[in-house]
């Protein structure tokens, strides 16, 4: 009888066990995770979000995301045609600008300097496109006929945003005379 | 019997602030042999003669930018630079309060620069430009302005609060510089003889809203309000750099603000012919910040323009002077000498290259 | 106001220095005022609450009474007249009023605090119901947890339970009874205290007491050295592993597990002592809510020296009237009947045993996790408990019960069960933590421990040492404790030595303590209840 009710003790255990839990938001619990929650750190270009933006820059089937580790980046783009650094005041990390041909890539690293991230990413000429096809030179038809009309407008610049990324398109007489990919800093 | 108790209370009380202030000048950071641009703001207490014709505030673009050896030699003109690293405006304006605490100089420069910034960048050089300055209501007002979310003003009062946590990042460096000091700058200069041509800059973007933060007017109003309530005048000035671009929308701005305010506005980008500037060897970093040949370029044509708009008099018959300004010379001298030597040896300057020293990491 | 704040210890500053300064007649009402600003700055809508819960149960408390003096009144007036069936059917009639007085109390703030806390969990588990028979699902409400709500509803809900059992009577001065209530260095993890109990010293006129003042303030230094030199330190390496468990399985859950025992207990405790600390500053004597229970032999030990006043709480409120109550009386003969002397026994003391478990488990967080882990720790007592017979054979045949090594070994055997159950608590997810524990078994990566993948939890060496160093402080003055109160002991040594303990204390608190820019301003764990 014992064992019976042992087993049927066990079985509600592990029924609920399958059940999961439920919402976390409302009491937090005797346990660490609670608002706490992030790592210590105070990283102050905090990217936004870490999931995959659907807003990334394709070159020769190398694909460019914001925040991605440069390094691989820049050694499959090979030597770049110019190169600029500027470091922020008291070597709190650098900005590196990369120039290749149509494109412009900027990095960012942190204080340390150990590792450079892709901070953005710009068009220079018509030579490059993005992946869906637009170049400097195209209409604002064709852009939002490609991107949709989920943008914001702020002057002559049409952004869009995706998880980390912001794509912007600036325009000038109805054409496009810049695309930039931006990394959500916050 | 209570008398002792008491007696005894007092001592521990005693002990426990001494030990506190010798723990808190044990961790905070020294800026001695790196990052060595977190010294500049306390340096200027040192001053004995504190008694400036003009004072410089701003960011690397005046500490990297003039030399006050050179205005002192060419023109008699006593200065110094109140900069400090990515210094913003409110740290400007406090500063100058600060200052006028210890003198009235006839002239304050400073760099439009950081109108660029409306908001707290962080909480690095927020550290680097105010824990420097000796307690005050203006420092207590200077750190309310300027605290990031994450920072607390009690922080600012005690900075040991802030920089216990460096208990396990304690160097060398820490104990030999716990009470000494080493000078860094020279009147506020920082001083750089490498050389690095400038090339390639990105090409500038196109920004949406051109207009100054109304918070960056609001402090260049305070600004001015100040200088002119202390009978000083007030030059705003744009560096020779060439980087990071300087719009024609903000180079408009301060004119129009120099005119309605009846400000000399020097935007020494329309000048680099006449200064003589020359990108290929008048740069360490490749035409953000000038060198020392660049540096006492610019303060040559400066001064040149300080004596001439203001009437500033020629101070080196003062033998007083005289006798502080050699010495500052010869330090300065001394520091081109050490620094030349140290391109010859190493290839590149110690304090300015963190990254080399790996030793540290 | 986490106690580990800037803003917190300004506050105790003030409180403490207007608290010696004013006339002693008005201290108890600026402990009041004290406790209303402090819970004000946890949000204001929360004081409505808090204000909800104290007007109910005064009136309430005042109705028994009133009851009561009216029963007796009656009695008395009509001693000769009445007999005894009169009497008898009177003092019912009574009785089920003062009852439903009672119950309409506990109902309606128990309801507030069970609607705050559980309204998602409930909805949550209907909507898992519902898309099996996919069907809409139910949106979830957005309601924020009052501060300690948990906490001072039970301390409140005991004191109208003790008034209804005639006790002791209700409290006349609504303030007085609000300050009960309210008391601020319990407001957020408690310990739950009794109104008999707590109201001997909270509304009394206090002088300055040097010594009393003196140990209150080491006890508190020793809660802030607990929680931010160990406590809010070895959260970072917890925090790493239990967010990571694809990663970190095997070992470490074992390591994650002993890390977050002292971790909870460090946290826990290091705030306790604050609050009783502080209480003890302001003269006011607060009840213990630990008794060193990592030393404990057993589970059933253990949760006599864990948070103390929840224990006995659940005991005085929930599990004797449970156990002796009509209904369950009734079950117990029924089920003596039916599966003979035996089993029928058990019946009520499962079942009471059951109950109160599961609301442990649920008082501590509205989800499955917790219900699991109240379950649990009820059905390991009770196995240990059909088990005693057994261990009876095994000591007398064996003769070790009073050796060290098998001490040593029930103390560890019980500290490693409790942390065992406490992963529930570390990874909220019920299947979770059984996946988990699974691995411990079964994932046999010990050597990975030596890889230097300890340092990658966020914590460095130094850390590490500074770690070592404060267990075993602790576990030294846990030992010394037990022969007798450590201030006392060290109140006897001399002057130097005392005022060096006390400086080094004080600095480690300051150099070691993990806040700051830097360090995450961790909530104490119990904090929201």
């Amino acid at each position: 009888m014992k064992i019976k009710i042992f087993t049927l003790i066990m079985i509600v255990i592990f029924l609920l066990a399958g059940c999961g839990s439920g919402p976390e938001n409302v009491s937090p619990s005797p346990s660490p995770t609670t608002s706490a929650g992030e790592n210590p750190g105070n990283n102050e270009t905090e990217p936004a979000a870490e999931e995959k933006s659907k807003y990334y820059f394709e070159h020769n089937g190398l694909a460019i995301y914001m925040n991605a580790d440069a390094k691989p980046v820049l050694d499959a783009l090979g030597e770049p045609m110019e190169y600029f650094e500027s470091p922020s005041c008291a070597f709190q990390g650098m900005d590196r600008t990369y120039l290749y041909n149509g494109f412009e890539l900027t990095t960012y690293s942190d204080e340390d300097d150990k590792n450079e991230y892709i901070l953005e990413v710009r068009l220079m000429n018509d030579g490059v496109e993005t992946k869906e096809g637009i170049t400097i030179g195209n209409k604002l038809e064709e852009v939002i006929s490609k991107y949709g009309d989920n943008y914001t407008k702020e002057g002559e610049k049409y952004i869009y945003a995706d998880s980390n990324t912001t794509l912007t398109f600036e325009f000038e007489n109805d054409e496009v005379t810049d695309v930039t990919y931006n990394l959500i800093l916050n | 019997m209570k008398k002792k108790k008491i007696i005894s209370f007092v001592v521990l009380i005693l002990v426990i602030v001494i030990l506190a202030f010798l723990l808190q000048k044990l961790l905070m950071p020294k800026y001695m042999t790196q990052i060595v641009e977190g010294a500049l703001i306390a340096e200027y207490y040192d001053e004995k003669n504190k008694d400036h014709d003009v004072i410089f505030i701003g960011d690397c673009e005046v500490y990297e930018n003039f030399s006050p050896i050179t205005l002192w030699e060419e023109y008699g003109i006593t200065s110094y630079i109140r900069g400090s690293a990515q210094q913003l405006i409110w740290h400007s304006y406090y500063l100058l309060e600060d200052t006028l605490k210890y003198e009235k100089p006839d002239i304050v420069v400073f760099s439009v620069l950081s109108m660029m910034y409306d908001t707290p960048q962080r909480e690095a050089y927020n550290r680097m430009s105010i824990d420097g300055i000796p307690l005050s209501m203006t420092k207590i007002n200077l750190a309310k302005a300027s605290m990031l979310p994450e920072e607390d003003l009690i922080t600012y009062i005690f900075p040991l609060l802030r920089y216990h946590s460096r208990w396990n990042e304690l160097t060398k460096e820490d104990f030999e510089y716990w009470f000494k000091k080493d000078q860094i700058a020279h009147n506020g200069y920082l001083m750089r003889v490498d050389v690095k041509p400038a090339g390639y800059f990105p090409k500038p973007k196109k920004l949406s809203d051109y207009r100054f933060g109304d918070v960056c007017y609001e402090y260049l109003d305070k600004m001015v309000k100040l200088c002119k309530d202390n009978d000083i005048e007030l030059v705003l000035l744009k560096a020779p750099s060439l980087y990071p671009h300087w719009y024609e929308e903000w180079d408009a701005q301060i004119i129009d603000y120099a005119e309605k305010n009846d400000l000399l506005y020097i935007n020494m980008l329309n000048h680099l012919d006449e200064i003589g500037l020359d990108f290929n060897t008048d740069t360490y970093d490749a035409g953000l910040h000038l060198n020392l040949s660049g540096a006492e370029k610019s303060s040559v044509f400066l001064g040149d323009i300080l004596k001439t708009e203001y009437n500033l008099v020629d101070k080196r018959q003062d033998e007083n002077l005289k006798a502080l300004w050699d010495e500052k010379a010869d330090a300065y001298y001394k520091m081109k000498e050490e620094q030349y030597k140290e391109l010859e040896e190493y290839g590149y300057l110690l304090k300015f290259n963190m990254k080399r020293s790996e030793g540290n990491n | 106001m986490l106690f580990t704040s800037y803003g917190f210890i300004f506050f105790l500053c003030v409180v403490i220095g207007l608290y010696y300064i004013i006339p002693k007649q008005f201290q108890w009402k600026l402990l009041l005022v004290s406790s209303f600003v402090f819970y004000y700055f946890s949000g204001w809508s929360n004081l409505i609450y808090i204000s909800v819960t104290i007007v109910s149960t005064y009136f309430v408390g005042l109705k028994l009474d009133s009851l009561d003096r009216q029963q007796n009144l009656y009695l008395k007036e009509n001693k000769e007249v009445l007999s005894r069936e009169d009497k008898k059917a009177y003092k019912e009639k009574i009785k089920a009023r003062r009852w439903r007085w009672l119950l309409l109390c506990l109902f309606f703030n128990l309801g507030i605090l069970a609607v705050i806390k559980y309204t998602n969990f409930v909805i949550a588990n209907i909507n898992s119901i519902f898309t099996l028979f996919k069907l809409n699902e139910l949106s979830f409400v957005n309601l924020l947890l009052p501060m300690g709500i948990s906490f001072y509803t039970f301390q409140t809900m005991g004191y109208i339970i003790d008034v209804y059992r005639g006790k002791y009577g209700a409290e006349k001065n609504i303030g007085k009874l609000a300050l009960f209530v309210s008391f601020f260095p319990q407001l957020i993890q408690g310990p739950i205290s009794r109104y008999d109990d707590l109201s001997l010293s909270l509304y009394k006129e206090h002088n300055f007491d040097p010594k009393g003042f003196s140990f209150g303030f080491q006890r508190v230094l020793w809660g802030y050295f607990k929680k931010l030199v160990i406590a809010d330190r070895i959260v970072i390496a917890v925090l790493e592993i239990t967010k990571n468990p694809e990663t970190y399985d095997g070992i470490f859950v074992l390591v994650g597990m002993v890390f977050y025992a002292i971790q909870l207990y460090a946290d826990f405790t290091g705030g306790i002592d604050i609050t009783i600390g502080i209480a003890q500053m302001l003269g006011i004597k607060v009840k213990e809510n630990f008794n060193r229970p990592y030393f404990s032999k057993s589970i059933v030990e253990y949760w006599r020296r864990w948070h103390i006043t929840m224990g006995t709480w659940f005991k005085d409120y929930i599990f004797y009237p449970l156990s002796v109550c009509k209904p369950m009386l009734n079950i117990s003969k029924s089920s003596r009947k039916r599966f003979g002397e035996q089993i029928g026994k058990r019946v009520p003391v499962y079942l009471s045993t059951i109950t109160v478990w599961f609301t442990t488990g649920i008082w501590h967080g509205s989800s499955w996790n917790f219900i699991v882990w109240g379950l649990l720790n009820g059905f390991v007592i009770l196995v240990s408990q059909e088990f005693e017979p057994l261990y009876a054979k095994f000591h007398q045949k064996f003769n070790v019960r009073n050796t060290f090594g098998f001490r040593l070994f029930q103390v560890i055997r019980t500290f490693l069960l409790m942390s065992s159950l406490r992963i529930l608590d570390c990874y909220r997810d019920v299947g979770i933590s059984f996946r988990m524990f699974g691995s411990m078994f079964t994932k046999l990566n010990i050597n990975e421990l030596f890889t230097g993948s300890l340092l990658k939890l966020g914590l460095d060496i130094s850390d590490y040492v500074v770690l070592l160093i404060g267990v075993i402080i602790l576990i030294s003055l846990s030992l010394v404790q037990r022969s007798g109160s450590v201030r006392e002991k060290i109140s006897g040594k001399p002057v130097i030595i005392r005022y060096t303990v006390f400086v080094l204390l004080f600095f480690s608190i300051i150099i070691f303590g993990a806040y700051g820019i830097g360090f995450d301003s961790n909530q104490f764990i119990y904090n929201q209840f």
